[in-house]
């Protein structure tokens, strides 16, 4: 039996011109963007349309989770069941709203904060990120607990996948790392900043007031944490995703645990493909479908449509 | 190895990377373009090829299309 596992966009995969057929095809998914807005207090469309504001991640951050709900919303009317999610950093607010876990209106203006926050936290300090591929993560661990212990900013930020992780920290930290380890396969990544290291430490301190304001509800399936690596519960949902700005992700364990749950198929919604791809090397034997306009969404029903009339 | 040989092996790495069919992997298709490749991609193609034809690239070599790729594996592997 089919059973379905959504995979939310993260910061990065925002793209210019981002849903807009679907914005023009489907009056659900329009409704959902302009009530997004409306709860953000932002021109969502004409954001997702200019290169500048969408470069700002107090900007693509909205935007990306606004797409990513559009979409979810437009699957839900075609009564497509879901059985979890997990989402990306940002990602996660996109599966904790469409979950029923945050609602909307409470979720986008915290979308918002966070952003703002984050952008905020950079400032015109020089941040860099790398991603590493085959990585060996003792080795990777070691370096950087080395050169951290030489007061050097850098860690591991995301573990993507078994074939990739990412490293972030100062443009020294990184920097040297790449220098300590030069047989490594590295490449630099167009970041806006380091998240998910303690550059973020601050900023993580400063959202938790905007999180102690909102409600938190039992959802309608599981979203599993990138920090925790366990499904967000009501009672440590406002700690986890404080930490979750400071700490590295675990989407790699996302997908196991997805797969393991007896999940057969993934999803993914929003602008890109990059977790797909992270599911191909991770957990290769689930069908994997992505949603980022019109055609897809079509083809992602048909296709699932057909199969339980087959089932 | 012959040309054919190093495209079947470049059209299979790439269908593999980008999650893409094999049959859009045709040799004018630019990398970027038409498969919708970032840098990284690029970057995870090459190392693949490195890996599976036992041959060192440089990745900063610019590559456009796929018959770029073969073009320059077969360069490289008759050095």
């Amino acid at each position: 039996m089919t059973k379905i596992g959504l995979l939310m966009s993260g910061q990065g995969s925002e793209k210019v011109g981002m849903g807009n057929d679907l914005y023009q095809t489907y009056p659900q998914y329009r409704a959902v963007i302009d009530q997004v807005s409306a709860y953000a207090k932002l021109n969502l469309p004409a954001i997702m349309n200019d290169a500048t504001l969408l470069g700002q991640t107090r900007y693509a951050q909205p935007a990306l989770v606004a797409m990513s709900v559009g979409i979810n919303a437009l699957l839900a009317d075609a009564d497509i069941a879901v059985a979890g999610a997990i989402g990306l950093s940002l990602g996660e607010y996109a599966a904790l709203i469409t979950s029923g876990q945050l609602s909307l209106a409470e979720g986008m203006p915290l979308v918002v904060q966070r952003g703002a926050l984050m952008q905020a936290a950079i400032g015109d300090q020089a941040h860099a990120m790398a991603a590493i591929l085959k990585p060996d993560i003792a080795q990777v661990e070691a370096a950087c607990a080395t050169l951290q212990a030489q007061g050097q900013q850098v860690s591991i930020a995301n573990y993507n996948s078994p074939q990739q992780i990412v490293v972030g920290g100062t443009e020294a930290g990184v920097t040297a790392l790449l220098t300590a380890l030069p047989e490594m396969r590295a490449l630099r990544l167009p970041v806006k900043g380091a998240f998910h290291t303690p550059l973020f430490e601050q900023a993580a301190l400063n959202f938790q007031t905007a999180l102690a304001a909102v409600d938190f509800q039992v959802g309608d399936y599981p979203v599993i944490s990138n920090t925790t690596e366990k499904p967000f519960a009501p009672d440590s949902i406002r700690t986890t995703l404080v930490a979750q700005m400071a700490q590295p992700t675990h989407f790699e364990t996302g997908l196991r645990q997805l797969a393991d749950s007896g999940v057969t198929t993934l999803i993914e919604v929003g602008p890109g493909n990059a977790l797909s791809k992270f599911a191909r090397q991770t957990v290769p034997n689930l069908a994997r479908f992505n949603i980022s306009n019109a055609d897809q969404f079509e083809t992602v029903v048909a296709s699932l449509k057909g199969e339980s009339i087959n089932d | 190895m012959t040309k054919a040989e190093i495209l079947k092996k470049v059209q299979a790495v790439i269908a593999e990377q980008l999650d893409v069919a094999e049959s859009q992997v045709v040799p004018t298709a630019n990398i970027r373009e038409d498969l919708d490749a970032d840098s990284l991609d690029i970057f995870e193609v090459m190392n693949q090829l490195e890996d599976d034809l036992e041959v060192k690239l440089d990745p900063d070599e610019s590559i456009v299309t796929v018959q770029n790729v073969v073009d320059y594996i077969d360069q490289t592997m008759a050095k």
